[in-house]
């Protein structure tokens, strides 16, 4: 199986649909509908890579980013969000996103930034 | 609070905070629509994916199916550019003065004017440069003084046609030319000035954003000129 990716999105429907053209492809996906549900699965270890939606209830996008990084600074994050402006992706990637994408996103343009993001982590493993 | 101690906004100020409210409320709408099309895209493209993975196995509404996707996908992608330029719309009264290109303005607008010309037959197009060309203006202002213009101009081109809106970057200062395809336009223009009440309004707005404007000849065509700032008399509000 792939790597295990997650998504982190409050709307269901998109995080689920997702998930699964990730999985017929081939990846191990999971979804979380919160931050803290995503910090969750980040701490058990089962993210690698994870597509982290900005505007959420509660904890938002960029404090999901920022504590995933200074926990697990390993995981790779990429930011799909609606919202989005040069600043946001300015700042998204100033505090350790991988990648800065704007919704929708054609799933090639996701895979290819997933692709990248896997060939770091092979690298940084070795 | 003391009833005669309250203060009373200016008219003004009231109208500031209404435009900043419908701002606000709109950008929070194409947010929300964005997500809604995001959806859609996945789920269709689902579906696609799981047709594909069908192929060879007969299914006798294959082409209809996937010809149903083909449009959805379209229309998705049609959803995301009106979107997202209506956000950036929205955004528009953020601030009453901003540095803006105006290859961005004219692009924005002709995609939310297009349904007003097409309603009158005219197509809407613009031929923006290659090199942002930067105002400060109120972007909002400026826009709202094109999509009058193109309003009381597509009203006027009563054969249909095409209306263009070309940025002229090498005019010093930079401009917009307006091409009428289809009509003459010094009789668009002439009629454009009597006929509509809309026109004062367009002048007005025109005025307060430093725009000034020119009848190009012959043929008829009209030229917008922007001013790189706003002149010292003018005030944001």
């Amino acid at each position: 199986m792939g790597v295990d990716i997650l998504i982190v999105d409050d709307e269901v429907e998109f995080a689920e649909a997702f998930a699964e053209r990730l999985r017929l492809r081939g990846f191990t996906a999971h979804t979380a509908n919160s931050g803290e549900e995503a910090l969750r699965i980040v701490d058990e270890g089962s993210a690698k890579i994870m597509v982290l939606d900005l505007k959420m209830p509660g904890m938002d996008g960029l404090e999901v980013l920022r504590r995933v990084k200074k926990t697990h600074p390993e995981v790779q994050v990429i930011i799909l969000s609606g919202h989005g402006s040069e600043m946001d992706e300015a700042y998204g990637r100033s505090i350790g996103a991988f990648a800065y994408m704007r919704k929708p996103a054609d799933i090639g343009d996701i895979l290819e930034a997933v692709k990248k993001a896997e060939k770091l982590l092979t690298n940084l493993a070795s | 609070m003391d009833a005669d101690k309250k203060e009373i906004l200016p008219e003004i100020e009231v109208k500031a905070n209404e435009l900043a409210f419908f701002g606000k409320i709109a950008a929070g709408v194409t947010h929300e629509l964005k997500n809604v099309l995001a959806i859609i895209k996945e789920s269709n493209g689902l579906m696609a994916d799981l047709l594909g993975m069908l192929k060879e196995t007969p299914f006798v509404y294959r082409e209809k199916f996937l010809r149903s996707i083909g449009r959805i996908e379209e229309q998705v992608r049609r959803g995301t550019e009106i979107t997202s330029r209506f956000n950036g719309f929205a955004h528009g009264v953020d601030h009453p003065l901003a540095s803006v290109d105006l290859n961005v303005i004219v692009a924005q607008t002709i995609l939310l004017a297009a349904r007003f010309a097409r309603l009158q037959n005219v197509e809407l197009k613009g031929a923006v440069c290659d090199r942002p060309v930067m105002l400060i203006v109120n972007p909002f202002r400026v826009q709202m003084a094109l999509t009058m213009a193109i309003e009381v101009f597509t009203a006027c081109m009563s054969g249909g046609g095409s209306l263009l809106l070309q940025v002229r970057e090498d005019l010093d200062p930079p401009g917009l030319d307006f091409y009428f395809d289809g009509e003459f336009g010094e009789k668009v223009i002439k009629e454009a000035v009597t006929e509509f009440s809309e026109w004062r309004e367009f002048e007005e707005l025109a005025s307060m954003q430093d725009m000034r404007y020119e009848w190009l000849a012959p043929g008829g065509g009209f030229s917008l000129f922007f001013a790189r700032t706003l002149s010292p008399k003018q005030t944001p509000s």
